[in-house]
């Protein structure tokens, strides 16, 4: 530890700056985690309502292309990472598992990149797999449009049999402190939703649909795809402003630490300096006499 | 004119647009327009971009207009839950920009007709809904 007063003096003022970017960031991150939270949130019924509209088709035998299982030739693999870094473990967990998943589905499979965030950018563009996209100007904003565009390349692509499988790669949103990586296969679709619990299962009823329950259906998957990839890339900035409000959380608080010490250490040498006067004055004293 | 109220909701993915009681709504479905009012048989309807209009319990003759994109209507129980791309009010419309924006949609169209990469059925889509937001001020103006 430095002995010198002064030098430890500078550096708990540059431990202090420090400290007041990071409770800066921790407070932009915490505005930006509410206001996406907000967002997540206010689309969940719209989700839940198509997911319903789905269940109650999903009696009905229909042919659809989406929900064709074909021999699968080349993947996309759609990963949302971050744009920014200073958010803990948020993306290295993310990065790691689609890495992981890249290597054991790669079996007479080409993997091809579809990457939301710079992050993962950063880390795949020295891998092997090719990137068919990158998008890196989102900034954990949510916006609709942009995320729409990224569902409608992948059922183009899908259809168009240029791929015959889509994976999402995400981060669930469980709760501030909490966030899961999580995949699901987006197309084809798996017919029906077994993951919401059977509430509502009261409400099967006989539905006039206008024009034929085919024609509804028909309608009904390219927006539910939507949704899906809205949702994943939803949960997934929320996770990240989650993570960046936590991990600057706690930058603060080992800067508090920091200081702790740092002040502890000069009071020492302080008096450590006082101490040793005083025994050179006794010395000098004692020599006189 | 029915007065009996029901529950309508417009939806769209990113948040609830609209909720309240109303005595009738119009939307476009796919195959036309369609009226709905209170204790209407259980219905899911595909809707196509149009024009959504539905007189409020309060303003019994002043139905409010709005511009909505493609999606779906469920009726059952006396609530009427519409779910859509997007909806406009018709205040919020501009229409100078739509205009401009529904003309470079369709010059983009013609000029891509036989480009694969284009991605036609999108653009149609967009074209569908500026012109359900045109037809807002269109049938405003008729009405005076």
């Amino acid at each position: 530890m430095p002995a010198n007063i002064k030098e430890i003096e500078r550096r708990i003022k540059s431990v202090k700056n420090t400290q007041q970017i990071t409770r800066a960031m921790k407070m932009v991150a915490a505005a930006k985690l509410r206001r996406t939270q907000d967002k997540l949130m206010a689309s969940r019924p719209y989700g839940a309502k198509l997911n319903e509209l789905l269940r109650g088709l999903a009696g009905a035998s229909i042919d659809h292309p989406f929900l064709e299982a074909r021999d699968v030739k080349r993947r996309l693999v759609v990963v949302v990472t971050s744009d920014k870094g200073l958010c803990g473990g948020y993306n290295s967990t993310i990065v790691r598992d689609t890495h992981a998943y890249l290597q054991a589905n790669s079996d007479g499979v080409e993997n091809v990149l579809y990457l939301i965030g710079r992050k993962g950018r950063d880390f795949f563009s020295r891998r092997d797999w090719p990137i068919h996209t990158t998008v890196d100007d989102l900034g954990g904003g949510i916006d609709l449009a942009r995320i729409n565009a990224v569902a409608d390349e992948a059922m183009h692509q899908f259809t168009t049999d240029q791929v015959q499988e889509v994976v999402v790669i995400y981060t669930r949103f469980v709760s501030t402190l909490r966030y899961e990586p999580d995949q699901f296969v987006l197309l084809p679709l798996s017919g029906g939703d077994g993951d919401d619990d059977a509430e509502g299962s009261g409400s099967i009823r006989d539905y006039i649909y206008t024009p034929s329950a085919e024609g509804v259906l028909h309608m009904l998957l390219p927006k539910s795809v939507r949704n899906k990839v809205f949702n994943a890339v939803a949960e997934a900035f929320t996770s990240e402003h989650g993570a960046r409000m936590t991990s600057m959380d706690s930058a603060t608080n080992n800067a508090g630490d920091m200081i702790d010490t740092l002040t502890l250490f000069k009071n020492r040498a302080r008096q450590a300096a006082i101490t040793q006067e005083i025994s050179e004055i006794v010395g000098g004293a004692d020599a006189i006499a | 004119m029915s007065t009996t109220p029901f529950q309508l909701s417009i939806v769209t993915p990113e948040r609830t647009i609209y909720e309240g009681e109303v005595t009738s709504v119009t939307l476009p479905a796919t195959d036309g327009y369609v009226g709905i009012w209170a204790n209407h048989a259980p219905m899911v309807a595909a809707m196509r971009a149009g024009v959504l209009t539905f007189d409020t319990v309060k303003a019994q003759h002043s139905g409010e207009m709005w511009a909505v994109g493609q999606g779906f209507c469920e009726v059952s129980d006396n609530q009427c839950i519409v779910l859509v791309d997007s909806a406009q009010a018709e205040g919020e419309i501009d229409y100078d920009s739509v205009r401009a924006h529904l003309a470079r949609r369709k010059k983009e169209l013609r000029e891509h007709l036989a480009d694969p990469e284009f991605d036609a059925e999108v653009a149609e889509r967009e074209i569908e809904e500026d012109e359900a937001m045109l037809r807002v001020g269109f049938l405003r103006g008729s009405r005076g």
